[in-house]
């Protein structure tokens, strides 16, 4: 006995077969390949057949200078500290900087707001939420690494040796840093915006395992400055 | 009396849609009159006073520095600082100077900074000289020919601040070999307060 929740699937397919066989009998051979190819493109569609290649990121090495968008950047080590400057970590916690030279190689100055885009919190490092219980990571505190000031605006043609700090849990005891460098694309005119003429943080250009260096033991709470730790590594 | 409902005809749905058609094409194919929207520019030295109607300005002295020193911070250039003392004087009433910016022989544009006790703007009453101390981190590439542009309008968006507005272009009179001896010179200053200048720059006039 067959089965009525048959009958439906039964029905189309034969709708389906006679609607194509009618079609493709007044066809000539190089019409019906043509039609099977495009038959075929449209049913791999919902597949993701027109979705973008996914672009491998290329890998990112210290010491070795990437350009991303406006700036050029050279990380050069990662490093931990109890405490950097005036960033004082919750208790248990300490402070996660990356140190990097950039350069502004455009004509015009740049917000460190765009530098933090590009160089986004390390995922799985156990970088402390902007709030409790929340995903978000938090952008970087950018200081210039020789005096420990904080840095807003990077002029063109001259190198920042910066630090960008985060700050992290102190459960997270891994040797490297996962660091991921992120395209930074102008945006002339945003169609969805007002916002004209920004740098858009796009995807992932680069990424690599960068080495962190712990905290020195003679690491003292009174050291002024970024500088401090970063540079006794 | 009776009012009849008015008809649409093709004409007149041409007469608009031609209309909307060409007032589209005017605004996007013409090209915009930049001087419609081009500030007033009012070029001038170091030591000269410029008449910017809203204010009276001068730029009074020009240093370089490698550390900037004031009681909250000291700050180390990764260039040089470019260093511009200005005094404003608001003519019209209170007003703040908003618009501060480099420009070198190349075309390249840089902010001040506000590390180390400089100023990013400046505010001030009418009637009384207001000194200000700017501060720009700068290649050593950029220090021959350059100019400051200060104005009450700011720089960002492209001078968008500025537009039918007065503004002024300084040049620092520094050449060639001027340029070579501020690079080399390690300085360090330390920018005074912003505030009245003492009565011997006239700072006590109103």
């Amino acid at each position: 006995m067959k089965h009525a929740r048959n009958a439906g699937p039964d029905l189309a397919f034969r709708l389906t077969r006679r609607v194509v066989t009618a079609v493709a009998d007044d066809m000539s051979t190089t019409q019906r390949v043509g039609a099977g190819a495009v038959a075929a493109l449209v049913a791999i569609s919902p597949f993701g057949a027109w979705s973008e290649v996914e672009v491998q990121a290329d890998p990112l090495t210290g010491g070795v200078p990437v350009e991303v968008g406006p700036f050029e950047v050279t990380v050069e080590k990662a490093a931990t500290a109890d405490e950097l400057g005036h960033l004082v970590p919750q208790p248990g916690n300490h402070m996660l900087a990356v140190v990097a030279d950039v350069t502004n190689t455009g004509d015009v100055p740049e917000y460190g707001v765009t530098l933090s885009s590009a160089i986004p919190a390390p995922q799985d490092a156990g970088i402390v939420p902007e709030e409790p219980g929340k995903p978000k990571l938090p952008s970087a505190t950018i200081i210039n690494i020789e005096d420990g000031t904080s840095i807003s605006i990077l002029n063109p043609g001259v190198t920042h040796r910066v630090a960008l700090i985060w700050e992290q849990s102190g459960e997270w005891s891994g040797t490297e840093l996962p660091l991921e460098v992120v395209e930074l694309e102008w945006v002339e005119e945003d169609p969805l915006g007002l916002d004209d003429g920004h740098w858009f943080a796009n995807e992932i250009a680069f990424q690599g395992e960068i080495p962190v260096k712990p905290a020195a033991p003679e690491a003292s709470a009174g050291e002024q400055g970024a500088s401090t730790e970063a540079e006794q590594q | 009396m009776r009012h009849g409902r008015r008809r649409i005809t093709w004409k007149g749905t041409a007469l608009v849609v031609g209309a909307v058609t060409a007032g589209c094409a005017l605004v996007t194919y013409l090209p915009q009159d930049d001087a419609v929207d081009a500030p007033f520019i009012v070029e001038g030295e170091v030591g000269q006073p410029l008449d910017l109607t809203y204010a009276e300005l001068t730029v009074t002295e020009v240093r370089v520095a490698d550390v900037l020193t004031s009681p909250a911070e000291a700050a180390a250039a990764a260039g040089t600082f470019l260093v511009v003392d200005a005094t404003w004087r608001a003519t019209q009433g209170e007003t703040t100077f908003s618009g501060a910016e480099v420009t070198d022989e190349q075309g390249r544009r840089f902010w001040p900074s506000s590390r180390g006790g400089c100023s990013t703007s400046a505010s001030a009453q009418p009637g009384y000289a207001w000194r200000t101390t700017y501060c720009f981190d700068v290649p050593r590439d950029a220090l021959e020919g350059a100019t400051v542009r200060l104005a009450r309008g700011d720089q960002t968006e492209e001078h968008g601040g500025q537009r039918r507005d007065a503004v002024a272009v300084v040049d620092l009179g520094i050449t060639a070999s001027e340029a070579d001896a501020l690079w080399k010179a390690a300085e360090t200053v330390s920018p005074e307060a912003p505030g009245y200048p003492p009565a011997s720059a006239g700072g006590s006039e109103g």
